[in-house]
């Protein structure tokens, strides 16, 4: 009885948190597929079709990277990859300070390209 | 604006010509900004023909690359820098994504081999030698092995694309500096003056070939691309909140070069350029070229490019789901995950330590050196620090005495342990020490003056002069090993 109490308690207040934190910013795909919860294709949604205002996001199934949202008043779900959100689902847990142990402040490494630029203080 | 443009790429281009000495500037130039609107994208970045000119290998380029590597001219700005990390059933994990992507690429490989440092930065790197550095921040953050192979396929494709060689162009000369500088505040200004980037000549700031190529790479492995695109919010995330290094360098001259641009007054922007130039080479060369590599475009940019892509080129393949237990098993394997708490704690010390608390930074290091990794470079070298911050001169030195395999070192840690043996006077232990670390970081040049010291406490006249002419071929050390040993006349 209690675990389910708190997996109800957890579920509301994660999709409350979602509601209130995340939302689709910019619709990138053209079309847009629009799919049921297990992923599979409903319909597509052409871009000049999708909303302008950002759209608060429901819940998120990270299992299969689909976002839940509600478009003409259905909820329908989402690829992520159709869709830029903010604040970004995928984020990094590196504060700036005191990232680098063995590298003076002013060293370098001219020979090295790298995936983006570091910690510059 | 389409006259600023103009003005901008004709600049550009001018520059660039105008150096007869710099073989192959144009080439550099769009090798570093990415392929232009002419050569756009069509089909699978792999097989376009721009990149099937580097199937074949060079036989002498690749030569010459391990004469450099395996010997002792590495030239010491191109040294690692970082402590190495060694855990060998993670290093094993990771060098096998790379085997499983290089089975993607159709041409010959070069050598590619991973290796782990010891940051908490988040971005890996590579360098011409086909090293693949993979900081600790890195694996500490990732959610799938996807997304590793997403970002171990940028680094192999910057080797595989030869990057490097336009890069190393750009070093060739301090005159490219003014290219380099010009073209990151033309970049800078672009991405400033609302110009649309997706059209025209600004197109060449927009495009990552090493995000194509990494990405056709990893689908042909079986990976799920979304990955990529994991890592490149992962990154805007990391950079959002760090301070680009030469952001307040640029915002300071931005806007007088802006002007003058927009107004055509070529002459003021010349001399905006000069001042650029001037200040940014006490900023260094090196930062410059970093942050225009690393940095001209968003990694938001980035992503929304490679999210086109994917949708123009590979449709079904984008829907693919990330696979993250592979990663999860990994990383919670006994041995590997007491390997990576190790390294946590002595992260947690030095962290600590800059806060001040000294009495927490010895809880940290005490579980640090109490883990399978306890006598590596990073651990000891941060044990070292927090003795010194405790007063315990001593037994700091016990710390860096303690470290086992010196392979791993990066130049500050031998840095440490070679100044240590000079104050000393013991030049003996000094030389050893410094040619563990031509040995290990492939360079003569890092530790010359170190070198020339050493001898000079050995009363070794002959070697003195022996080095001190080696010296003289290093234009940043020359100066400071004529004032240690005139020359003989």
């Amino acid at each position: 009885m209690n675990r389910s109490l708190i997996v109800l308690l957890t579920t509301l207040f994660t999709q409350g948190a979602w509601a209130e934190t995340h939302s689709i910013k910019a619709f990138l795909a053209d079309p847009v597929t629009v799919l049921d919860e297990q992923g599979k294709q409903q319909r597509e949604l052409a871009k000049k079709d999708a909303p302008t205002q950002p759209v608060p996001v429901l819940q998120y199934n990270q299992a299969l990277d689909l976002v839940q949202v509600e478009l003409a008043g259905q909820k329908v779900w989402l690829d992520t990859m159709d869709l830029r959100i903010e604040p970004p689902l995928n984020v990094v847990d590196l504060p700036c300070q005191g990232l680098t142990k063995s590298q003076a402040k002013d060293s370098r490494n001219n020979s090295t390209i790298g995936f983006g630029a570091g910690c510059n203080q | 604006m389409k006259g600023y443009l103009v003005a901008a790429s004709l600049l550009a281009s001018s520059v660039l010509s105008g150096c007869a000495t710099l073989k192959g500037a144009d080439q550099a130039f769009l090798n570093l900004v990415g392929p232009s609107t002419q050569s756009r994208v069509q089909g699978h970045y792999v097989d376009n023909t721009d990149v099937r000119q580097y199937y074949k290998l060079d036989p002498q380029r690749q030569s010459q690359q391990r004469l450099s590597y395996d010997g002792r001219a590495v030239p010491a700005a191109e040294a690692r820098q970082q402590n190495l990390v060694d855990i060998p059933m993670l290093q094993a994990y990771l060098q096998g994504i790379v085997t499983r992507l290089s089975k993607g690429w159709p041409g010959e490989l070069p050598p590619l081999q991973v290796k782990i440092t010891d940051s908490y930065g988040f971005g890996p790197s590579a360098d011409p030698y086909g090293n693949l550095f993979v900081p600790l921040g890195m694996l500490d953050n990732v959610a799938s092995e996807d997304e590793i192979a997403a970002m171990l396929g940028h680094e192999m494709s910057h080797v595989l694309l030869h990057h490097h060689d336009r890069m190393a162009a750009f070093q060739q000369q301090k005159d490219m500096f003014t290219t380099v500088a010009s073209t990151v505040a033309l970049a800078t200004m672009a991405a400033d003056t609302g110009v649309d980037r997706s059209s025209g000549t600004m197109k060449l700031f927009s495009k990552d070939p090493a995000d194509l190529l990494g990405t056709d790479l990893m689908i042909r492995a079986g990976y799920a691309p979304r990955a990529a695109t994991h890592s490149l919010e992962r990154l805007n995330d990391f950079q959002g909140k760090q301070n680009p290094l030469l952001t307040g360098f640029l915002t300071a001259r931005k806007n007088a070069m802006q002007d003058s641009l927009q107004q055509f007054n070529l002459n003021q922007f010349t001399k905006e350029l000069d001042v650029l130039v001037k200040d940014g080479l006490t900023t260094g060369i090196t930062a410059t070229t970093q942050y225009f590599n690393r940095s001209h475009m968003s990694a938001m940019d980035r992503d929304t490019e490679l999210r086109q892509y994917l949708q123009r080129e590979y449709r079904q393949e984008r829907r693919a789901r990330v696979n993250p237990q592979s990663w999860s098993k990994m990383k919670t394997t006994p041995q590997v995950a007491k390997a990576l708490q190790g390294y946590k704690d002595a992260y947690f010390a030095i962290d600590a330590l800059e806060k001040n608390k000294v009495p927490n930074a010895e809880g940290f290091i005490r579980k640090a050196l109490a883990s399978p990794v306890k006598d590596q470079p990073s651990i000891r070298r941060t044990a070292y620090t927090v003795r010194l911050a405790q007063g315990k001169n001593s037994e700091a030195v016990k710390e860096l005495q303690a470290i086992k395999d010196w392979s791993l070192a990066g130049p500050s840690t031998y840095d440490l342990m070679i100044s240590y043996h000079l104050k000393r006077g013991d030049g003996q232990a000094a030389l050893a020490m410094i040619d563990k670390a031509e040995r290990n970081l492939g360079s003569e040049e890092l530790f010359i003056t170190e070198k020339l010291l050493a001898n000079q406490q050995l009363q070794n006249a002959q070697q003195v002069q022996t080095v001190l002419r080696k010296c003289e071929q290093y234009p940043t050390r020359k100066e400071n090993c004529k004032k240690l040993a005139p020359a003989k006349a």
